[in-house]
């Protein structure tokens, strides 16, 4: 304003400037009686100057009953006595201060923030004439400010949010991850046993791929579906198979089963069958998964095993009842216990020894030279020149070598009792030969025993001698002639051979 | 013995094997032997014996029989085709093995056994007594 104007105006009129003064004003007396309020003062307030002026301040501006939190009046008051008291000026927090919406109590109040500075006027002795008391309507920066208190709760909230679903995308990412692998791991194991794993639906029909079983069979993906599978089943097998599965399914029970499967190539398998249902959350059947296991070589083992135990069993048996016989009949011709203790210990060690013969060539056979040679050995003479053995080499099989191993043990013993090999001068000549006439081999043993005591035949024919002429024609089917002439007894076995010689 | 325990069976069934025509299969020679002499103790007539199926189907056909004595492994074959023949011609026969009547093929279950080895002393009441079974009478 320039200076050079004011000096001649009239002084200005302090009440319009009051009443018309921007920022809402009320003054009071010491004793908080209204005594003047502005034009702004009353429409902050929704109030009208003769309805307040005169009054109490806190007659006219009461808490507000329907808030238990205000405490407007209580923080006005502490102000105003801090204000008569000190006499100095005293700014108040911002007030929550509601106003009454209009004089009729029943429409309420409305909802105010204050910014209050109530200021002392001093009389000339320094007391407290008025306090000018001035507020500012500050509920739109309020509400502004728990705007944005608002906001940034959102935005803390939105932050968390936010991070939720990061961390549960991560949680989520994992699980897949795991998942994969878990899937991995449980294809890599189906794919190293060779068992088959199927699945069908709730209801026993067989859906969806089936790598294993088609894989297995040839079947196709549309082949096999539904109860298509049996068609790869053995027909003798598949009727019962269909009926007990219906039966299973039926029933919700395990499935165990065994049959026999055509495998792609055309060739029968037999498997043992396990399936069980799999249950939901509440115990309903969602559907079936199984396992065919291939159980033909573990099935061909154990009837092999039993067939060996049965082939053990039966070969023990006749061992037992051959010593038995060989005990008869050496109990029939012996002609004292001591001579039947030996005779018979004799006869059993032969057939030991032909048995270890056959057990060293794994029961495949033994060979002739040597079954010759071991009946004959404990009576080579120190210069090997009293027994002969001439022929080829010839592979005799378990039967030929027990029987022949047994004759020759005869031929032994008898030579070495009464012939040959019972004098010093003795000799004993075996001659074999492997014969092929008109397509059929045969083998022919000559024994020959010369330079022993002058020969008579026997009184009565021995076991040896029914062993060599009936004994042998019986098991090889052999014609035998066993001679005693004076110079030696001479003994020709001709028996057809089953098995080509080696 | 083995006459005199032939000759008591005989009294308690009625039933003798003195003069009997009995074939013997029984590939394993010395058994062979054995049986043939336990048979020839109780005055039986042996026919055979014999090793092989084909030997006794041979004999099966032409011999008359009263009765035999079956080995049922005969090395690699066994002797349930000859019991066949032997059924169908009426024969009564007993199976010899070391397996028990377990032992023996499906369709020959239950039918009379001789165990080896043999209990010489019982031998001809076993035999008896199994010819009878097998006989239905």
């Amino acid at each position: 304003m320039p200076k050079s104007q004011s000096p001649t105006l009239d002084p200005p009129d302090f009440k319009a400037l009051f009443e018309a003064a921007p920022g809402p004003y009320l003054v009071l007396d010491a004793v908080l009686t209204i005594v003047a309020v502005n034009e702004a003062y009353l429409a902050a307030t929704h109030t009208r100057r003769p309805d307040i002026v005169g009054r109490g301040l806190f007659e006219v501006f009461p808490d507000n009953p329907d808030d238990p939190a205000a405490d407007g009046v209580r923080n006005l008051s502490d102000s105003l006595r801090r204000v008569l008291r000190y006499r100095r000026a005293d700014s108040m927090a911002v007030q929550k201060y509601d106003i009454p919406v209009s004089d009729n109590p029943a429409d309420g109040f409305e909802e105010r923030y204050w910014s209050p500075v109530n200021t002392p006027v001093l009389d000339d002795r320094g007391e407290v004439v008025w306090i000018i008391h001035r507020v500012e309507d500050v509920t739109g920066l309020v509400a502004r400010d728990r705007a944005n208190v608002e906001r940034e709760r959102l935005a803390v909230e939105q932050q968390r949010v936010i991070d939720r679903l990061r961390r549960a995308n991560i949680e989520l990412a994992q699980s897949q991850t795991a998942l994969r692998a878990s899937e991995a791991r449980f294809r890599a194991a189906i794919g190293a046993v060779s068992d088959i794993l199927w699945t069908t639906d709730a209801k026993g029909l067989m859906a969806g791929d089936q790598p294993g079983w088609c894989g297995f069979t040839g079947q196709t993906r549309e082949e096999c579906q539904g109860y298509g599978w049996s068609a790869a089943v053995h027909p003798d097998d598949a009727t019962e198979s269909i009926v007990s599965w219906e039966h299973a399914v039926d029933a919700h029970r395990p499935f165990g089963f065994e049959h026999r499967v055509r495998r792609y190539d055309g060739e029968w398998r037999l498997f043992k069958i396990n399936a069980r249902p799999v249950l939901g959350p509440d115990g309903e059947v969602m559907e079936w998964v199984g396992v065919h296991t291939d159980i033909t070589d573990s099935r061909r083992a154990e009837e092999r095993r039993k067939l060996l135990l049965d082939e053990l069993n039966h070969r023990v048996k006749n061992s037992l009842a051959t010593v038995q016989s060989i005990a008869m009949h050496t109990l029939g011709s012996a002609e004292s216990p001591a001579a039947f203790n030996r005779e018979f210990n004799e006869r059993l060690m032969a057939l030991s020894q032909a048995h270890n013969l056959l057990t060293r060539g794994d029961w495949l056979g033994a060979n002739l030279r040597e079954v010759i040679g071991q009946e004959l050995a404990p009576y080579q003479g120190v210069d090997n020149s009293r027994i002969a053995l001439r022929g080829d080499d010839v592979q005799l099989d378990p039967k030929e070598t027990l029987a022949l191993g047994m004759v020759l043990h005869e031929l032994a013993t008898n030579a070495a009792k009464y012939g040959a090999l019972s004098a010093d001068a003795g000799l004993v000549d075996v001659m074999w030969e492997d014969r092929l006439e008109d397509g059929a081999r045969s083998l022919r043993l000559i024994w020959t025993e010369s330079g022993g005591p002058p020969v008579a035949p026997p009184h009565r024919r021995g076991f040896g001698s029914r062993l060599i002429e009936r004994g042998l024609n019986h098991e090889l089917g052999a014609t035998t002639a066993l001679s005693f002439h004076p110079a030696g007894v001479e003994c020709v076995i001709d028996f057809p051979r089953r098995e080509a010689s080696a | 013995m083995n006459a005199a325990a032939a000759n008591a069976a005989d009294s308690a069934t009625g039933f003798s094997l003195a003069g009997r025509r009995i074939l013997v299969v029984e590939d394993e020679m010395l058994v062979a032997m054995m049986v043939e002499d336990l048979l020839a103790d109780l005055g039986c007539h042996v026919v055979g014996p014999v090793a092989t199926v084909a030997a006794a189907l041979r004999l099966v056909a032409e011999e008359r029989l009263d009765g035999a004595v079956l080995d049922v492994n005969l090395g690699s074959e066994t002797a349930y085709s000859v019991a066949d023949a032997l059924k169908r011609g009426g024969v009564p026969f007993v199976f010899v093995t070391g397996y028990g009547a377990r032992g023996l093929a499906a369709g020959h279950h239950g039918h009379p056994t001789i165990q080896k080895p043999f209990r010489p002393d019982r031998f001809g009441d076993d035999l008896i007594e199994g010819l009878r079974r097998a006989g239905g009478g």
